[in-house]
């Protein structure tokens, strides 16, 4: 008597040696086809190694980092949509009346079937796996790059993977019973949590002025593949050596000595939520109701779920979707948030209707549902409504928070000017004074806020972009767009005159000129462009020598430290054009690099600037040096300006015919023609 | 022996089955009769193990089915949607349920290959829907079952081939005590082979007795009465129809009894005709709102 028969004799019998036998052979062609797409890649190395020398001189660390790379970037993607088919095949039969009848009235406990269907389905899972890893044994023999306990740690990472995205399919095909439901509730299932964080985000984001998006992806962990994907990764450890090839040449080529998974601990954890979700399919298996085959949700208890859950959804998603078809347009000229709340709830209450009436006649597998339901739809709007409530009304403050000093690392920050077509300041700052200005500045903005409005001609607006990197390890990003009248920097307090103090701080400058300063780098030269030969009327660039550009650097540092720098920032148009020179200052540096292997190389880094009228250093530095002289000026751009401009009345021939801008030697910028000569500057 | 104990099953507000009992003594054939929707393949279904019952008991041999797989073992059951693998040969599906039953006769298989004369190698779904109910009764008598439950059996099987399937149905019974409950709607074919009969409506088991006990319990009467007298009033009259002068009356009681009855109005003429299950059937579910309508379209 066969040891199937013995087992299935027995009193309690918990795998059945035929159905599993049953199970593999009826569905050969899927792990089968698996098997033999996933061997063409060891394969095709083994051809290759065997036809030449090609990976020949691949090291054993490579083959690992390449083990390692495909464990955490290719299997959990690849076994996220092989499980699913895995699943399909060994619990199809509970979504067909016939079957599960057939299953079911086996002399087999639900234990028996559940076992016996779960191994096949981990070892279709596994078979593919094996397949590939057998010929990459081979491959790594044949070509000397065996590394086993690479292999083996790989092999233990694709078994808890796969166990894992098995299980989470297991589950998902007991929730339903429908196999169209099991393929897109196991979708959803992968990538619900972030995708709703992800939409509520966008959701509040638009409600709240200057919160880009508020999107923490605090709840990734519970998106498997978007949570592997980000967080598990294979680093490696190398080098750079110098080779020299045949005809005398070297060259550099980096060699890795070593490679490591960063978060395998994660396939564990994951596999042991795997072992959780399993008990619970079982549970859910052994409470089955035969009858549910055919129908969207098999559990009685989750129906209530998944038709306010699919609402929920839709009135973030469609809600989301159709706001932006019709209303974007009518608010998209408001400063600050960029969604109105009426037409958004609008939005959210009908695709949540709609997401309730899908979930309905899903359920009730039948279109006749607005009679009987109309009580729940009710709900559904007015819970899709209170939703974009509670979004707009934000709850947690997220709008008004601004950063505790103690909290925060550093701020980076992106300021721009419009219209005006200023250089922007960027950097990074971390002293406690300068932290303090910008949380000043951010609070002052928001007490400045009052809501989204037209904007009026006879304003300006400026951009601030900051990033705090808080000592949590969290970063937040608020991006504000700000209206102010130029007559407002003047006003002791207000979010422009502290914006325009900022960008004259020297560690605020010091970072947005030298953002690169950190290196051990040595200045070797520079260059000033746009100077101005009257005599010619043409551009022309002066060259420093290094011991130029180190006096032209110190002076710089001395207007930086002075707050000479920014000042012309935000100056009124006409002030600032008579302020800021059009001509640029470029130095250059070199810095060491060290490699593991004690060998260095130098690298090439250079910072470019503007200056304006304030920076009397650096003025004064130029002249010094004779860069500026009365042959080689630097022109603001009210003097270019005034240099270059011809009458609008002249922009016509003695014919009266227009002169057209773009045949030289005029082009028109609106007001005044203006010679195309004046582009080289 | 199966047991069946006040059962309820119910599809959401629908009581499939309402409170329905039967009781099916040891190695006899019982007739599962009732209307479409009464509930018979829902009955069947929880005696076999596939649906749980909401409420009540069954017990065959005096165990639970509910996850009894050893007593599942001694169950064959033939549905009226009998289910094969897509790719399945009969030999396939035989294999399958030798897996399974520990009770398979391979030996019993190889004999009924004479019977049913159809080539094992074939793909199932390509055979018609005959053949694939004689791979059914083929696979399931194969499993030497104790029980065997059987829903619309010989839907689809040649005349001939309906005689030799409840040949070997009726042969098993006798020679190995098995216990065979039946559900059809072809009463003619039952009356032939049930030596008991249940009839289900609305969930609910009306009546069951043997048959023998059940055409003993109703009596169709042939009476001419004198000129100008009818049916009397005061006669438990289940149904009445005239054709000449002659009543055809149907009644609850023996024959006997009617007869003595019918005797009181000296009637011209009065015979016993014993009734068809079919008639009791209509009859009994008249009583239960379920006569044919005389409807004029």
């Amino acid at each position: 008597m066969s040891w199937e028969a013995l087992i299935m004799q027995s009193k309690i019998s918990y795998f059945n040696g035929t159905l599993f036998r049953k199970n593999l052979m009826r569905f050969w062609p899927l792990w089968g086809g698996a098997s033999l797409a996933g061997a063409l890649v060891p394969i095709a190395m083994l051809m290759e190694i065997l036809r030449s020398s090609r990976y020949g001189d691949i090291a054993t660390p490579e083959m690992t980092a390449l083990f390692y790379a495909v464990l955490t970037k290719g299997v959990p993607i690849i076994s996220l949509l092989y499980a699913i088919l895995c699943a399909l095949a060994v619990w199809h039969y509970l979504y067909n009346a016939r079957s599960v009848s057939m299953y079911h009235s086996l002399p087999i406990l639900r234990q028996g079937l559940f076992v016996t269907n779960f191994l096949s389905g981990m070892t279709m899972m596994l078979i593919p796996y094996l397949v590939v890893g057998l010929l990459t044994l081979v491959t790594s023999i044949v070509g000397g790059f065996l590394d086993l306990p690479g292999l083996a740690l790989t092999a233990l990472g694709v078994i808890g993977l796969s166990f894992f995205y098995f299980s989470t399919a297991t589950l998902v095909a007991f929730i339903t019973g429908n196999p169209f439901a099991l393929a897109g509730l196991y979708f959803i299932f992968h990538f619900l949590a972030a995708t709703l964080e992800w939409l509520l985000s966008v959701i509040m984001a638009g409600f709240y002025y200057g919160v880009e998006h508020a999107y923490s992806g605090f709840v990734e962990w519970l998106s498997p593949t978007i949570y592997l994907t980000i967080n598990l990764n294979a680093e490696t450890s190398s080098h750079y050596e110098t080779f020299t090839v045949s005809t005398g040449k070297t060259y550099e080529e980096m060699v890795i000595d070593a490679a490591h998974i960063v978060n395998g601990h994660l396939i564990l954890l994951y596999a042991l939520a795997g072992v959780g979700l399993t008990a619970l399919a079982w549970l859910l298996y052994k409470n089955r109701r035969s009858e549910s085959a055919g129908d969207v949700i098999a559990v009685g208890w989750m129906k209530p779920v998944f038709r306010y859950g699919v609402s929920v959804c839709m009135a973030l998603c469609g809600g989301l979707g159709l706001y932006y078809v019709l209303f974007d347009n009518f608010y998209s000229d408001l400063s600050g948030s960029n969604f109105a709340f009426l037409p958004m709830a609008f939005c959210m209450a009908f695709a949540g209707l709609l997401g309730f009436y899908i979930a309905s006649m899903l359920l009730a597998k039948s279109l006749h549902v607005f009679r009987t339901t109309w009580k729940g739809a009710i709900a559904a709007v007015v819970a899709a409504a209170a939703l974009c409530g509670l979004a707009a009304a934000d709850p947690i403050g997220l709008e008004r928070w601004v950063p505790a000093l103690d909290e925060i690392e550093s701020i980076s920050f992106v300021q721009n000017r419009f219209p005006i077509n200023v250089p922007s300041c960027s950097g990074n700052v971390r002293e406690p004074e300068t932290l303090q200005a910008f949380l000043d500045l951010h609070e002052t903005i928001l007490a400045e806020y009052r809501g989204p409005r037209p904007e009026q001609s006879d304003e300006e607006y400026s951009s601030l972009r900051l990033v705090y990197c808080l000592k949590n390890g969290r970063t937040v990003i608020r991006d504000y767009r700000f209206t102010y009248k130029i007559d407002d920097i003047q006003t002791d307090g207000s979010a422009i005159q502290k914006l325009a103090e900022i960008v004259t701080l020297p560690e605020v400058q010091l970072d947005n000129i030298f953002y690169d300063r950190d290196n051990d780098r040595q200045i070797t030269g520079g260059t000033i462009s746009g100077l101005y030969d009257p005599k010619t009327g043409e551009s022309k660039d002066c060259t420093l020598s290094e011991n130029e550009a180190k006096t032209l650097e110190a002076a710089i540092l001395r207007d930086i430290n002075a707050g000479h720098f920014g000042q012309s920032l935000y100056l009124p148009v006409e002030e600032h054009e008579k302020a800021a020179y059009t001509g640029r200052i470029m130095l250059y540096y070199i810095y060491n690099v060290q490699y593991a292997d004690g060998s260095t190389s130098y690298r090439n880094s250079s910072n470019s600037l503007s200056i304006s009228t304030y920076c009397t250093e650096t003025l004064q530095a130029l002249r010094e040096l004779g860069v500026i002289s009365e042959n080689q000026q630097l022109l603001t751009q009210a003097e270019l300006n005034n240099l270059f401009t011809v009458p609008a009345d002249e922009a016509f021939d003695g014919d009266g015919d227009y002169i057209d801008p773009y045949s030289a030697p005029y082009f028109y910028d609106g007001t005044t023609i203006i010679p195309e000569a004046q582009e080289a500057f | 022996m199966i047991q069946i104990e006040t059962i309820v099953k119910r599809f959401g507000a629908f009581a499939a089955l309402d409170g329905a009992s039967l009781s099916v003594p040891a190695g006899s054939v019982y007739g599962l009769v009732g209307p479409n929707g009464a509930g018979k393949s829902t009955l069947i279904r929880c005696l076999t193990g596939i649906y749980r019952q909401d409420k009540g008991k069954i017990f065959v041999d005096g165990q639970p089915v509910w996850e009894n797989a050893p007593l599942k073992g001694r169950i064959a059951a033939i549905p009226d949607d009998w289910y094969y693998f897509s790719q399945a040969t009969i030999r396939d599906m035989c294999r399958f349920y030798q897996g399974f039953c520990p009770s398979f006769s391979m030996e019993r298989y190889e004999k009924l290959k004479e019977v049913f004369e159809i080539d094992e190698k074939r793909v199932l779904r390509r055979l018609s829907k005959g053949m694939q109910k004689q791979a059914a009764f083929w696979l399931a008598l194969s499993c030497m079952p104790d029980y065997l439950v059987l829903d619309e059996p010989v839907d689809g099987l040649d005349p001939v081939m309906r005689r030799q399937v409840w040949s070997l149905v009726l042969g098993d019974v006798a020679q190995r005590g098995v216990t065979v409950l039946v559900s059809s709607h072809n009463l003619r074919e039952l009356e032939d082979v049930c030596d008991h009969v249940g009839i289900l409506d609305h969930g609910k088991v009306l009546l069951e007795r043997s048959l023998a006990q059940l055409q003993d319990n109703m009596v169709k009467l042939q009476v001419v009465f004198r000129d100008g007298e009818s049916v009397p009033e005061d006669l438990p009259v289940l149904h009445v129809s005239k054709v000449g002068r002659i009543y055809t009356l149907i009644m609850r009681m023996g024959a006997e009894e009617a007869q003595t009855r019918i005797a009181a109005y000296q009637p011209l003429l009065a015979d016993a005709i014993p009734l068809t299950l079919e008639e009791i059937f209509i009859y009994e579910l008249g009583g239960a709102d379920y006569a044919v309508k005389d409807i004029v379209l």
